[in-house]
């Protein structure tokens, strides 16, 4: 019986995917936000169209209320976070209260209520005075009781009334001064499993994003003269007495959020999507002062919209809208949403330094808009498919930008983007490996782990077997589950169409998931009767190729490392007084490059004079 | 002598003590060329000793970088690249020997700084024709710069406080305003009338330490040095070829040629402050 009403769902639901454009989505939000600046508030209402797409009916729904983190120092969030994010801290409450949640006739706020542990199975880290927390829950997630079931495929419509209280902002959402970032504000409805299980989980405070794609159409009420930029295109603009009212339609994304500020000054410009001619209106909102900045960030976004439209899939929305965040906001800064996202930098430009400076934020938060934008996956469960592979297309398009060895940091130093993202994942103690959950980090080192760690995984296969190659396999993942939630299996299979079975078996599967290690290292170099010999061996599980370099009297040449082979014994006609093992920089996964070298080179050590230099002039600036 | 056009009457000068007597001589440049002379050879041990202590620890942290960076031949040469020089160096450098050489280096810094009164007060003898002489005497010139010191140092708080406190208010006053130029601008703004003050309490007590050197008494060589207090111009003009000379250094290469460009700019660097310290001393006024 059981297996019967699945197959009937399933055929339902093949109904549902091949619905003509006219029926209504299955998901849709129309929001109305009034906001006052003065006491930083949302008087929000509207409806929820909701569709139980899973193979099973559903007696309830989840919920999430993610401005109910920062309600008070002991929701998970804060607990998680430390209740600060980059060194910004918790100074002020914020929270969301829902009024009125109806269906139909039905008041669904009966009932309703957060759940007893997350439901997400986490464990929150110890409250340290949960005492003085007696009757603080944390109410970032909601389990509504339904009346009734709603069977699969059906559709429902919520009436919603809430109000949003945004808090100082110090991580994502919030304001400074008259600058409103208008994040996670409404009620959202959790992501419902195909196989019918809820896909919820509270705010944590490394993930916020897994939601189905929805339409949405949000009315956004601020005082005249007000600037607001927001998820959707601009519909209507109407000036009333003591307000104006813009209505911002967008279709096909997971989340809507809006930033207003009386301020904001714009600049925009159509820029082309990609190869096909379209062009995708592209505007920057900025603080006065921020000009030539702004010039920066929407150079940045132009070349990241063609780069990643090319590798992954174009951009299919008409518009981007691109913050910049002031200086007080800085909480705010490097965020991501569908279709706007928040940038960080100052108001100077610095060019040559893209990863300290405009650069490395826009082109992250901007390929955020594929890897999870559109390719939304599941960012508290697989934070690395969200962090880890937008933290790889960004150093692409640094590298894209400022050739490999200025794409981290450019004139006098030239450093390498990739090698400032290894040696940021060497930092610190060891960490579980990428696969982990988001939660999953409670003595820290998520930001290295997933960001930095993923990132270099997936340079070192790009540099190791071309990255025109890796961009093709990337490139077929993205346009696989373009608007869809893949899971880590998905990226292993369409690595694996382009590779071989093999490298999602050996390598990725071996590095992101189970944290394999990969460790080579040099024996001494030895010479005898006109012959050179040294040894090299890797430790470690991953089967990375790679070539020693022998250099030295007898000329320069190469000896390949074959994958396979766990020792490499050279012993070759010659004087060769220098053996390096991977010359050219490719593997980014050993933890220790100190051993790569034999030598019986004198060792050309250290120039004294820079340091000395310095210290005199310290010296002489102190002395009599 | 003046002349009242109006009514032709003839003014003469005032008589009385010193009347005729010829304007004081112009005080400073002339003399303190013999002055900046004479100084040379301790000009040049205060020289040899900051290069001799620079040196001792410069190496102490290059050969800790060096046992850091494991076999490889170049340990500088690709430090940026991620070569032998990257983040796994840096561990072991930080984990293993870091410690110890910022302890050690901090502490040599600050014994050189409370040395630098008396090497000061040598090197200000040595400009001096006409200071007490004998152990004893040497060492209550000491004990008399000592007291200078300690008795500007709530001068000194205040300009520190000047430094820190604008800036400080500045930025309280203008954070929050959206746009970050007038916030930024103002700040180093607000820096100057604090290094200017900061610089002022240094030609003071350049000035005092030069009138103690030559036997005046402190508070009197305080009031002589806060009466002299313009010469602040030519103690910034010293101040800041020394401190271009200085820092300049670090701009050049390691080679031979520019190894030597950078000796002998550190060299112009104590030349200079001694040229400022022969002016400080030639600027006082004659003792009574």
């Amino acid at each position: 019986m059981e297996h019967l009403r699945i197959a009937l769902c399933a055929l339902v639901l093949s109904f549902a995917a091949t619905a003509s454009a006219d029926d209504p989505p299955a998901h849709a939000y129309t929001l109305r936000a009034r906001l006052d600046p003065a006491l930083h508030t949302i008087a929000g209402q509207g409806t929820i169209r909701w569709t139980n797409q899973s193979t099973r009916p559903q007696r309830e729904l989840w919920i999430h209320l993610y401005l109910n983190a920062f309600a008070h120092r002991r929701t998970i969030f804060m607990r998680e976070s430390g209740g600060q994010l980059r060194g910004v801290r918790f100074d002020g409450q914020g929270g969301i209260r829902v009024t009125r949640l109806r269906w139909g006739d039905d008041d669904l706020l009966e009932g309703a209520g957060p759940p007893d542990a997350p439901s997400d199975g986490s464990t929150p880290p110890e409250d340290e005075d949960e005492a003085a927390g007696a009757g603080e829950r944390d109410e970032t997630e909601w389990r509504v009781p339904l009346p009734r079931a709603v069977a699969p495929g059906e559709s429902i419509e919520l009436e919603v009334i809430f109000e949003s209280r945004l808090p100082p902002v110090f991580a994502r959402s919030g304001y400074a001064g008259d600058f409103h970032v208008v994040a996670q504000w409404f009620p959202k409805i959790a992501r419902l499993e195909r196989d019918g299980t809820w896909a919820s989980f509270p705010y944590h405070g490394n993930g916020e994003f897994y939601a189905d794609f929805a339409d949405y159409e949000l009315t956004v009420e601020t005082p005249p003269g007000w600037q607001v930029g927001a998820t959707g295109q601009l519909r209507s603009h109407d000036e009333g007495p003591g307000r104006t009212s813009r209505t911002f339609v967008a279709e096909n994304v997971h989340d809507q959020v809006f930033v207003a500020a009386p301020w904001l000054q714009e600049l925009a410009e159509p820029v082309p999507a990609g190869p096909d001619g379209r062009e995708i209106a592209v505007r920057v909102l900025y603080p006065p002062g921020y000009e030539s900045a702004a010039e920066r960030h929407l150079e940045v976004t132009r070349r990241g919209l063609v780069h990643f439209g090319e590798m992954l899939f174009p951009y299919p929305y008409e518009q981007l809208t691109v913050v910049v965040p002031p200086r007080a906001a800085s909480g705010a800064a490097g965020m991501e949403y569908p279709q706007l996202f928040l940038t960080a930098g100052e108001w100077f430009r610095w060019d040559s330094m893209p990863m300290a400076w405009h650069d490395e934020v826009t082109a992250h938060e901007l390929g955020h808009q594929w890897f999870q934008g559109m390719v939304a996956t599941h960012e508290v469960r697989w934070p690395m498919l969200d962090e880890g592979l937008t933290e790889w297309v960004t150093g692409d398009l640094m590298r894209e930008m400022h050739g490999r060895r200025r794409s981290g940091i450019g004139w006098p130093f030239d450093v390498d983007g990739f090698e400032i993202r290894r040696g940021v994942a060497l930092l610190g103690d060891a960490t579980p490996p990428p696969g982990t959950p988001a939660y999953g980090f409670p003595d820290g080192g998520y930001g290295r782990t997933i960001y930095f760690r993923t990132s270099s995984v997936l340079e070192t296969v790009a540099r190791t077997w071309g990255r025109d190659r890796f961009r093709r396999a990337l490139g077929s993942y993205a346009r696989a589950n373009r608007f869809g939630h893949p899971t880590p299996e998905d990226l292993f299979r369409a690595f694996d169409a382009e590779y071989g079975r093999w490298m999602s078996q050996r390598v990725l599967r071996p590095a992101l998931m189970e944290g394999a290690s990969y460790q080579r290292s040099a024996g001494p170099l030895t010479h005898e009767g006109g012959r050179t010999r040294v040894t090299f061996t890797r430790a470690g599980e991953l089967p990375i190729p790679t070539r020693v370099r022998l250099s030295g009297p007898a000329g320069e040449t190469e000896v390949p490392w074959p994958a396979r082979q766990r020792e490499l014994a050279i012993d070759v006609e010659g004087h060769y007084d220098l053996a390096q093992a991977d010359p050219r920089r490719h593997g980014l996964v050993d933890a220790d490059r100190r051993d790569d070298v034999a030598t019986t080179r004198d060792r050309r050590g250290l120039s004294v004079q820079g340091i000395w230099r310095l210290l005199a002039t310290l010296f002489g600036s102190a002395g009599p | 002598m003046s002349v009242d056009t109006h009514s032709a009457r003839i003014t003469l000068p005032p008589a009385g003590p010193g009347a005729l007597a010829p304007p004081p001589p112009k005080r400073g440049t002339p003399s303190s060329i013999g002055t900046f002379v004479r100084s040379l050879p301790i000009t040049l041990l205060v020289h040899g000793l900051g290069l001799a202590l620079s040196w001792l620890l410069a190496t102490r942290w290059v050969g800790a970088l060096e046992a850091a960076t494991g076999t490889t031949p170049t340990p500088g040469a690709d430090l940026f690249a991620g070569g032998a020089l990257a983040m796994e160096s840096w561990r072991a450098f930080s984990e293993n020997a870091l410690p110890n050489l910022i302890v050690s280096t901090l502490g040599m810094f600050w014994l050189w700084s409370l040395s630098s009164i008396g090497l000061q007060v040598l090197w200000l003898r040595a400009m001096t024709l006409v200071r007490p002489s004998g152990i004893v005497a040497v060492a209550a010139t000491l004990g008399r710069a000592l007291l200078v010191s300690l008795a500007l140092v709530g001068p000194l708080l205040f300009s520190l406080a000047f430094v820190i406190g604008l800036p400080a208010l500045w930025h309280l006053a203008f954070r929050a305003d959206p746009d970050p130029r007038w916030h930024d601008v103002g700040m180093l703004a607000c820096l100057l009338p604090g290094t200017l003050l900061f610089a002022a309490w240094a030609t003071v007590k350049d000035l005092a330490y030069a009138g103690v050197v030559r036997g005046d008494r402190v508070m009197l060589a305080i009031y002589q040095a806060w009466r002299e207090r313009d010469a602040l111009g030519r103690y910034l003009g010293y101040a800041i070829v020394g401190l271009a000379c200085g820092w300049g250094t670090l701009w050049l290469g390691d080679d031979l040629s520019t190894a030597l460009g950078a000796q002998a700019l550190l060299l112009v660097r104590t030349l200079s402050r001694a040229g400022w310290l022969a002016h400080a001393t030639v600027r006082l006024p004659p003792q009574d």
